[in-house]
């Protein structure tokens, strides 16, 4: 029997999983360390594993290594197009259909100077940059003038590695241009036209470019990468895609039609998932931790406070959340704390649940809950009326969590070893 | 939080447009001191499509074109022109600027606008004012081509009295500028403005360490940097009081508590910036909406403020300090800082062990030691965690989630 060790680092933790026996033995956490001052995920897995060997008192040596990602803010895009309402919003929409956060978006009718827009450029860190626009044989200049103006800007990467990959899906006819204004600074990548012509998108092959892109410039461009993917028998998968995985497998095997949302610090990612159809949306600042701020502004403090008793005060909510927000790995100590967590979560599990509405609708067998918030709550009980505030359970829908939180280690797993995968998903996912 | 000692500290700072630097290396500089002067203006770039326009092949475009890459073009000028039995097809530069590039495979030229290029000019209509005066226009004119004009300056007017410069139907430049055209039978007044200039502040005391030619430099000083837990805002500086002084405008005030009631006054004197212990979340709000720098050093509520930040606060009232609010949390992470330039006298503070801080929960900011104790535990909120046992400086032990601890940097 093989014995594997498999790590999940996102955002906030890093989850480090250690099956031995076709059994999960243990499932240990760590603060994630790609930011500074540590800058180096593998210190964030080490520690983990440092865990799982002080509980079963043992070493875990022989393993096959493997891991999924999302450190480092997860892959995080600039959407640049010529015009808000068009090709910028569908930079954006397929930045988010990829998986992915959108930290700005630029056009030329954006309502800043161009100033204003390279001091933005300067400022932001992304994994890449998604620069759209023009229809086929369309507008040339302004994608010009868009290309110059990247290239004016001191725009780094995000962990200032390598050159900031670039993914072209304009006008093709302007792409001489381009590439001769970014080719030399920056990772181009040319891609079909996001919107050959009115009304018609094509996403498609840019989708697939990112997702590439994410693998083979960002993760391992995040510091630590280099030395831990040597480690690894395969190449890591950025985390939605691994959950995508486990639920699909879980869907072809029992014929299931799946709503899953997977709550992170930083954002929600909801699966929809049927036999051959599988929608992601990522609601990408809406979190338990890191997107706070914006959590508070999305859903309102009236609705928060709403799903609280009359003996919490707005000012003591607001103090947790901006706590909570600057603190992101700290843990609540008591059972008040607990009870705003409770009524964040619920929140951000509706307000994701709408925003995965407007990509697809359809009847559900199971509801399946995964995350940091449900796997450590201390009642299984509280989760599932957490789930049947937020969502519009219909009778017969099941409700399952992920009760160790692995469902993106599950989702590397069965790259190797598919049986295993769906054996311990049936351990681990348990219906309320 | 995190607090550094005595560093030499080196800071950039550049412009995204190139410019004149106005420094020299080894100068010294303060905050306000320009370093580097520049016009805020793009040059952009100008795709025309030749081929298309005329109507040729685009390998065809060089025998229609009338200029050469790299020439100068002005604004209006004939750039290309194909000439027919019965009418000619021409065009026009849109913009002044340089040909780039002629693109033959493409059938496009590339016109490179000049840095320095002038905005389009502004046309101002005298007809509407006057409508029948098209003849007696002159003499109202105050102005020729070439004038020099300031924003509000009478340039068309009919004199009350002759010889006395107060005017009735009066018409007043609407900016600083040239006058660059003067069309007395259409009634037209071309006014040229000046280019903004934009100047780069150093921002920070310190000696220019290096030039960066056409951007900026770098500046070095030394000093003490205290790491924070939330800003809002940019740079700013000033001299260190305390919010109760009375002396608040223009300074950066400090609080250990910055409460509601105080704050609006605070907004009223215009601090150039503030720092506190810890404020309400909901506060945050209104310091945002008046663009006033905050450095929040522990967080929100009431706190245990650290011991050490204190000590640097107390030591430096009276003295300049430098705060940089901005934030990031995540994917680079940035922490808001107060820099404390040229502070040499804390040296009490180096001669401490390794030690960890509480930062949660009701034992919030208690400083002690972590010991090599981890079990698994539930906390009071029921959550199965890591605990470990942590002994405070007055000796008190107690058990705190392992993620709820810090080391102190």
């Amino acid at each position: 029997m093989k014995t594997f060790l498999i790590a999940d680092v996102g955002s906030t933790t890093t989850k480090v999983l250690f099956i031995k026996d076709s059994k999960i033995v243990a499932r240990e956490e760590a603060k994630t360390t790609v930011e500074k001052p540590i800058e180096d995920v593998a210190i964030g897995v080490r520690l983990a594993t440092d865990l799982i060997k002080h509980k079963i008192k043992d070493e875990v040596n022989d393993c096959d290594f493997l891991f999924s990602s999302s450190a480092g803010g997860g892959l995080q895009i600039i959407a640049v197009g010529i015009t808000n309402n068009y090709t910028a919003k569908s930079a954006f929409n397929l930045s988010l259909n990829a998986g992915a956060i959108v930290i700005d978006t630029l056009a030329l009718d954006d309502g800043r100077t161009p100033l204003q827009r390279l001091q933005c450029l300067d400022q932001a860190k992304p994994d890449l940059i998604l620069f759209a626009g023009g229809f086929e044989n369309g507008a040339i200049n302004s994608l010009v003038e868009m290309a110059e103006l990247i290239k004016m800007s001191k725009i780094n990467a995000k962990f200032e590695v390598g050159r900031l990959p670039i993914i072209y899906a304009g006008n093709s006819k302007a792409l001489p241009f381009v590439e001769r204004a970014l080719g030399d600074q920056f990772a181009l990548e040319v891609v079909p036209n996001i919107s050959p012509a009115e009304g018609v998108e094509n996403f498609a092959p840019a989708k697939e470019a990112i997702i590439n892109l994410f693998i083979s410039h960002v993760m391992s461009a995040a510091p630590g990468y280099g030395n831990l993917s040597k480690r690894a028998l395969l190449s890591p998968l950025p985390t939605p895609i691994a959950v995508e995985k486990t639920l699909s497998l879980f869907s072809k095997y029992k014929k299931k039609k799946i709503f899953a949302f997977d709550m992170g610090g930083a954002t929600t990612d909801c699966f929809s998932i049927a036999g051959d159809i599988c929608r992601r949306s990522v609601a990408a600042n809406l979190g338990m931790t890191y997107s706070l701020p914006y959590v508070l502004n999305h859903c309102g403090l009236k609705k928060i406070m709403s799903c609280l008793d009359k003996t919490y005060g707005k000012t003591e909510v607001l103090n947790f959340l901006g706590n909570r927000f600057i603190r992101p790995t700290s843990i609540s100590e008591t059972e008040r704390e607990l009870k705003m967590e409770e009524a964040i979560a619920q929140n951000i599990i509706n307000a994701a649940f709408i925003l995965h509405r407007n990509l697809i609708k359809m009847d559900y067998d199971v509801i399946i809950a995964s995350g940091g918030f449900i796997a450590h709550h201390p009642s299984k009980k509280r989760i599932k009326q957490i789930i049947q505030k937020a969502l519009p359970v219909a009778s017969g829908t099941a409700i399952a969590i992920d009760n160790l939180f692995v469902l993106p280690h599950l989702g590397v797993l069965s790259l190797v070893d598919e049986p295993l995968a769906v054996k311990l998903f049936e351990e681990n996912v348990t219906i309320l | 939080m995190s607090l550094y000692y005595n560093l030499q500290i080196r800071k950039t700072r550049v412009s995204p447009f190139p410019g004149e630097i106005v420094v020299k290396e080894g100068e010294s500089v303060k905050p306000d001191t320009t370093i580097l002067r520049t016009t805020c203006r793009l040059g952009g770039i100008c795709v025309i499509n030749v081929a298309e326009h005329l109507k040729v092949r685009p390998e065809e475009i060089t025998e229609y074109l009338l200029k050469k890459e790299g020439e100068n073009i002005k604004w209006q000028e004939l750039i290309a022109e194909k000439k027919l039995v019965m009418e000619s097809k021409e065009i026009r530069s849109p913009v002044d600027g340089i040909l780039e590039r002629i693109e033959t495979q493409l059938g496009m030229v590339i016109i490179r606008e000049k840095l320095e290029r002038p905005e389009i000019p502004v046309i101002i209509d005298i007809k509407g004012e006057y409508p029948k005066t098209t003849k007696i226009l002159k003499p109202l004119i105050h102005k020729k081509e070439g004038d020099r004009v300031q924003y509000g300056e009478t340039i068309v007017g009919k004199p009350v009295m002759p010889m006395i410069p107060f005017y009735t139907n009066k018409i007043v430049s609407p900016c600083n500028g040239t006058i660059v055209k003067i069309d007395y039978n259409e009634g037209k007044i071309w006014i040229q403005k000046d280019l903004p200039i934009v100047e780069l502040k150093a921002l920070y005391w310190g000696e220019v360490k290096r030039l960066i030619t056409g951007y900026g430099i770098d500046i070095e000083f030394g000093g003490y940097v205290l790491e924070c837990a939330y800003g809002i805002g940019g740079i700013s500086w000033g001299k260190l009081v305390e919010n109760d002084s009375g002396d608040v405008k223009g300074n950066i005030i400090y609080a250990d508590y910055l409460a509601a009631r105080d704050i609006e006054e605070i907004i009223k004197n215009r601090p150039a910036g503030i720092i506190t212990g810890t404020i309400d979340y909901e506060e945050v709000d209104i310091l945002l909406k008046n663009d006033i720098t905050l450095v929040v050093i522990e967080g929100f509520g009431q706190m245990r403020i650290s011991e050490d930040c204190q000590t640097m606060i107390q030591a430096s009232l009276g003295r300049n300090v430098i705060l940089n609010g901005t934030t990031r949390l995540r994917a680079g992470v940035v922490r808001p800082e107060i820099i404390f330039p040229s502070a040499r006298e804390y040296h009490k503070l180096h001669e401490r062990e390794k030690k960890f801080r509480v930062t949660w929960g009701k034992y919030y900011g208690s400083v002690g030691e972590v010991k090599d104790l981890l079990f698994q535990g539930e906390t009071g909120s029921g959550i199965k965690t890591w605990l470990s046992i942590f002994i405070c400086d007055d000796g008190e032990k107690i058990t705190v989630p392992y993620n709820n601890v810090e080391e102190i940097q």
